[in-house]
């Protein structure tokens, strides 16, 4: 299993198209010069964007025992500075021009547009030695709740994504996920280990831009969220000319059956392999994936466990069920289950919670070939634009800003209802502090209620 | 209500922009309410307001408060005739 500290068989092949191509040999030295300024084994925030600078960052740090946090450069001060109270980072990669670290931290080394600003007085860490790096679990809502990941964790879920995608190393996938999400980071990972180039688009698949870059780089593989497949049908995408592109993929989150259907109809047309996949950090990214030639017959599903995984299913008793189109929960065994939580500094030294286990949350059933459909979750989540969401977190942050609501929906449609006349406050809040659209605020006169008081959700007006 | 008026009502309301928000100003990836997200509940909602149907081209080209007038334009929506 190759892992990031033996990179150097590519030495002379691209490993990142961006200003200009950057070769393997070039990308490990910038990467271990970075992490030779941070020193030593500590806790490093990594502020992420789709540059080189970013990823140089990323891969010195896992390469050389420095842990990482991927936060998203584009995340509120407020959040942030929550963070950095909590987990008292000895230093932070960020860009330059960064305002707040310039005034209180010393800046100590720079690599193209980024700084690593180190603490005045950094705080010394014990942090456990299978400790690699550190997820957000929720893109928005600035929950310090960090997923733990392994080396072990991350390389044996690269390798095995690079094995069903039949990644090789002149494949050149384009950015359309920001790193610092699992599915974002998995895309870079699967194909480092294989040493294939990364084209990184700082531009959206809805600018001009990122589309000249994918013809000039002649770029063979795209990842989506379902609201990228959207966008790109709304786009028509079947009139689209990408004579280079081999591979699309697509997962955080379900996309409406009739949409897989069409895409899975077009890429068979154009032979272009499509994939569905499912996943969650918690499983470092990938569980499960459709088969490309199984991609029309299994339309819907999340397909089968993924090489050195097993899915299955358990019912209200724990029993494992062996029958097919029998509702229970979807439970993975895998070595990329990560470690567990961290909900504070203390957590950073605790070992594997999880023991290769995961619960996911997820109520699924399997067919008579196997392949596992996803049917509900047992916990109040829902995904915006392939965010996940927590509807009770979401519930107890506006509480806490003073705002008496309820939350309810489904994937990429959100209501919020209140009692008060704050709609507009509650709109505001979600917009600057959560960066969060698509949902409907609501007034009611009260929230319907068991006898018990218990909130019956599904009785809120839609 | 002229041609002037209904865009700069979409943009208001596609974006979810405040009312007296610079509309000359918006750029896209730039302004934080004109993400991709953003940009397709606009687009959505100038193809009901102008009763027009928004291609490829136009999806990618449309980056600013002037390129969009431009581009409507092109479409055939006369924003000369108040």
């Amino acid at each position: 299993m190759r892992s990031f500290t033996n990179l150097e068989p590519f030495a002379d092949q691209t490993a990142i198209y961006a200003d200009r191509k950057y070769s393997y040999s070039e990308l490990i030295k910038s990467a271990d010069r970075i992490a030779a300024a941070v020193g030593r084994r500590t806790l490093v925030f990594c502020l992420c964007k789709n540059n080189l600078e970013s990823v140089a960052g990323y891969v010195g740090f896992v390469r050389n025992g420095i842990v990482a946090v991927l936060l998203d450069a584009e995340m509120s001060p407020e959040h942030l500075t929550k963070l950095i109270d909590l987990y008292k980072p000895s230093h932070i990669w960020a860009k330059s021009d960064h305002e707040s670290f310039n005034q209180t931290m010393n800046a100590s080394f720079v690599f193209g547009e980024y700084t690593l600003f180190e603490a005045a007085n950094p705080f010394r860490y014990d942090l456990h030695e299978d400790l690699a790096l550190l997820l957000t679990t929720s893109g928005t809502t600035g929950s310090p709740k960090f997923v733990r990941l392994s080396y072990d964790n991350l390389f044996s879920n690269a390798d095995s994504i690079a094995t069903y995608l039949d990644i090789q190393p002149d494949d050149r996938p384009i950015t359309t996920l920001p790193m610092n999400y699992s599915y974002g980071l998995s895309v870079i990972n699967s194909h480092l280990v294989r040493g294939a180039g990364i084209v990184l688009a700082e531009a959206s698949i809805i600018q001009k831009e990122f589309w000249e870059l994918c013809k000039e780089q002649q770029v063979t593989s795209i990842a989506g969220v379902p609201f990228v497949y959207e966008m790109l049908d709304r786009m028509k995408f079947e009139k689209m000319e990408l004579p280079s592109l081999k591979q699309l993929t697509q997962a955080g989150g379900k996309l409406q059956p009739a949409l897989t259907k069409k895409f899975a109809e077009l890429c068979d047309q154009r032979g272009i392999r499509f994939f569905t996949m499912y996943g969650q950090t918690e499983a470092t990214a990938r569980m499960s994936y459709v088969p490309s030639n199984k991609s029309l017959e299994k339309a819907g599903t999340i397909g089968i466990a993924i090489p050195g995984g097993d899915l299955f299913l358990e019912d209200e008793n724990g029993e494992r069920i062996t029958e097919p189109y029998v509702s229970g929960e979807l439970l993975y065994n895998g070595p990329n289950v990560s470690l567990g939580y961290a909900e504070s500094l203390e957590d950073l030294l605790k070992g594997d919670d999880n023991k290769g286990s995961l619960r996911t949350g997820d109520v699924a059933y399997f067919d008579e070939d196997g392949y596992f459909t996803i049917t509900g979750r047992l916990k109040r989540m829902i995904k915006m634009f392939g965010t996940r969401i927590s509807l009770d977190e979401l519930e107890g942050l506006l509480n806490k800003h003073g705002h008496e609501v309820v939350c309810a929906g489904e994937d990429d449609k959100l209501f919020i209802y209140t009692l008060q006349d704050d709609q507009d406050a509650v709109k505001k809040l979600m917009k600057e502090n959560l960066n969060l659209r698509g949902f409907a605020v609501r007034k009611l006169d009260a929230f319907p209620r068991n006898p018990y008081g218990k909130i019956l959700y599904s009785e809120l007006p839609r | 209500m002229n041609n002037i008026e209904k865009y700069r009502n979409a943009l208001i309301q596609g974006l979810d922009l405040d009312q007296d928000a610079v509309l000359e100003e918006l750029k896209l990836n730039v302004t934080k309410e004109w993400d991709s997200i953003g940009h397709m509940g606009l687009i959505a909602e100038i193809e009901d307001v102008f009763d027009v149907e928004i291609d490829y081209d136009i999806i990618t080209e449309f980056n600013s408060y002037q390129s969009g007038i431009d581009l409507l334009e092109r479409l055939g929506v006369d924003f000369n005739n108040a």
